[in-house]
């Protein structure tokens, strides 16, 4: 492969990264598991939706974590630079009062 | 304040409708406490006191350590996966901070029982975990082996509980509010601010306008 060549293949190689599908791991409090195939330009809330379907509760009630940080509508595996078989937290809301 | 959408200045999105809770005696949730924490993670900053760390998500932290620690309790391998897995990155960078020294103190929220919460301090100069339990109750025997498995893990160093201050709860619902403030008065040195437990209510609408200044404080 001459010079140029090489050079011509490599903006396709890094687009086909860009939008390859990564496993990513979604984990609850419990340590019961979901995995799931996303491409990296999807956004996270996609996934959410699907997990919170999967377990059979409201999206709303669940909080989801990355690497300690809450996940917001807008993230995508691209953007919080995730890495293919990357953990996912899933926690719940806690209340307390105590009577 | 609006009707609806989110409260801003917060790191996360939260509805406004949460405000609501701080206006009566409800008990108070995650989102409503993790605001709280972060109005004293302001005040840190504003005061140039940046050896204190006040745990983000605060309150999902003990729940992703508590995992850690009934994990390697139960698997061989579960410790080199806590060692190495990303997912428990922000638990050992918390304490690995603490060990090198990058911070004193490290302060969060637990949530027992799904209905009472205390509050940690962890001081890393000390050793010591400072426990507040505005019912007055021992430390959980299970936060209690965690909190000592992990320290130990981390700094090679046995670390020994103290009560942390906090003013006793008098009614069945200001448990989240009495464990900020002793946080609040521990980090800060400020023991004027320690609430009246006659005057709970009067601390939850002083709450309320401080997450709503801050609110506004982004708005403008």
């Amino acid at each position: 492969m001459s010079e140029e060549d090489q050079h011509s293949t490599q903006p396709e190689i890094k687009d086909e990264d860009a939008n390859a599908p990564i496993n990513v791991k979604v984990v609850s409090s419990t340590g019961d598991e979901v995995f799931f195939k996303i491409k990296r330009s999807t956004k996270l809330s996609k996934l959410q939706g699907a997990y919170a379907a999967k377990v059979g509760k409201d999206v709303g009630s669940i909080r989801f974590l990355y690497d300690g940080s809450r996940i917001s509508e807008t993230d995508t595996p691209a953007s919080l630079d995730m890495e293919d078989n990357d953990t996912i937290d899933v926690m719940v809301e806690q209340v307390g009062g105590c009577h | 304040v609006p009707w609806s959408g989110y409260i801003n200045g917060f790191p996360i999105h939260v509805d406004i409708s949460y405000l609501g809770g701080f206006l009566g005696p409800r008990w108070l949730s995650t989102e409503q406490l993790n605001m709280v924490m972060h109005l004293i993670h302001l005040e840190l900053v504003k005061k140039g006191c940046n050896d204190v760390k006040i745990i983000k998500e605060t309150t999902m932290f003990h729940q992703k350590l508590l995992e850690a620690y009934h994990a390697q309790r139960t698997s061989i391998d579960a410790l080199d996966t806590y060692t190495n897995a990303n997912h428990y990155r922000w638990i050992r960078d918390s304490c690995q901070a603490l060990q090198t020294g990058q911070y004193e103190q490290l302060a969060f929220l637990v949530n027992l029982n799904d209905n009472h919460w205390v509050s940690v301090v962890i001081n890393g100069h000390t050793d010591t975990i400072f426990y507040g339990d505005s019912l007055g109750s021992d430390v959980d025997p299970t936060l209690r082996d965690a909190l000592r498995w992990w320290t130990h893990l981390h700094t090679g160093r046995d670390f020994v509980f103290e009560e942390l201050p906090i003013t006793r709860q008098t009614d069945g619902h200001s448990c989240g509010l009495m464990a900020c403030n002793a946080i609040e008065a521990w980090v800060l040195h400020k023991p004027a601010i320690y609430i009246d437990p006659d005057c709970a209510l009067e601390e939850r609408l002083r709450m309320f306008v401080r997450i709503v200044q801050r609110h506004f404080e982004e708005v403008r």
